[in-house]
């Protein structure tokens, strides 16, 4: 379980254990968490689960969003509407 | 930005319009195997934007893994829409864009996940996550977990 007080990450991307790339964010946000100290949880949101009415219910549970590598998407609608979200409603996100 | 089948070539969907599309050139350092864009790449970071303030210099070394990229022929309309480029290839390639005006707006071409070590965390992501709980704390003064949907700030016509 996580710290009630800690920073949540939503990556938006469909996580595949093998890809590189995937191990290396969750891994770079938590050892920048570790330098930072403060509480962290990540967790990745399935592009699918954001093409739905849903989605800025979902989106909003977090303090930050990432796009996550990995193209293409199981659902590019579901991640161009998290990009959306991110872009007007001024919430913290990156792409990378 | 108005462009309403605007697509990426990697989705193949027959659109006129693909905004994001294979990139043009091989990085010199790309690793066998790898996409087009693997490796190290040198960049200039583009002064005054965001991205600057975090890595601190022009010059700059980053990893990549990818095959597409923004579409130079749009890099124009993009700008138009709000986004300007923050980071640029040694040909003047597109490497990172953000948005001015917003709290946190960065996207880029390159990974720096795949440069920081536990013991030297990229200072992107150490920027991120500064940013991310401004905001956590932010939210929690104005008393509200949920987005305010009626106030959404409608900033640029990207997308």
């Amino acid at each position: 379980m996580s710290k009630p007080n800690a920073v949540r990450i939503g990556i938006i991307g469909d996580f595949e254990p093998s890809y590189h790339s995937h191990f290396a964010t969750n891994a770079a946000l938590y050892d920048a968490a570790t330098n930072l100290n403060f509480p962290l949880m990540v967790r990745w949101i399935p592009t699918p689960s954001l093409d739905s009415a849903d989605a800025a219910k979902i989106l909003s549970r977090w303090d930050g969003l990432i796009a996550g590598p990995g193209s293409p998407y199981n659902s590019f609608t579901g991640m161009l509407r998290g990009i959306e979200f991110a872009r007007t409603h001024d919430w913290p996100f990156t792409g990378t | 930005m108005k462009i309403a089948d605007a697509d990426s070539a990697e989705n193949n969907s027959g659109s006129s319009h693909y905004v994001v599309a294979p990139l043009s050139c091989s990085l010199p350092n790309r690793r066998e195997g790898g996409p087009k864009a693997s490796g190290e790449e040198r960049l200039k970071i583009l002064p005054g934007t965001r991205l600057h303030s975090i890595c601190g210099s022009e010059d700059d070394s980053e990893q990549y893994y990818c095959n597409y990229g923004v579409n130079e022929e749009y890099e124009k309309q993009f700008q138009a829409t709000g986004l300007c480029v923050s980071a640029r290839g040694m040909q003047g390639e597109s490497r990172a864009v953000e948005l001015p005006n917003h709290r946190f707006f960065i996207a880029t071409l390159f990974q720096p996940q795949l440069s920081s070590r536990p013991e030297a965390p990229h200072r992107f992501w150490l920027a991120f996550l500064r940013a991310a709980m401004q905001f956590q704390k932010a939210r929690a003064r104005r008393g509200t977990s949920r987005v305010s949907h009626g106030k959404a700030r409608a900033k640029t016509a990207a997308g």
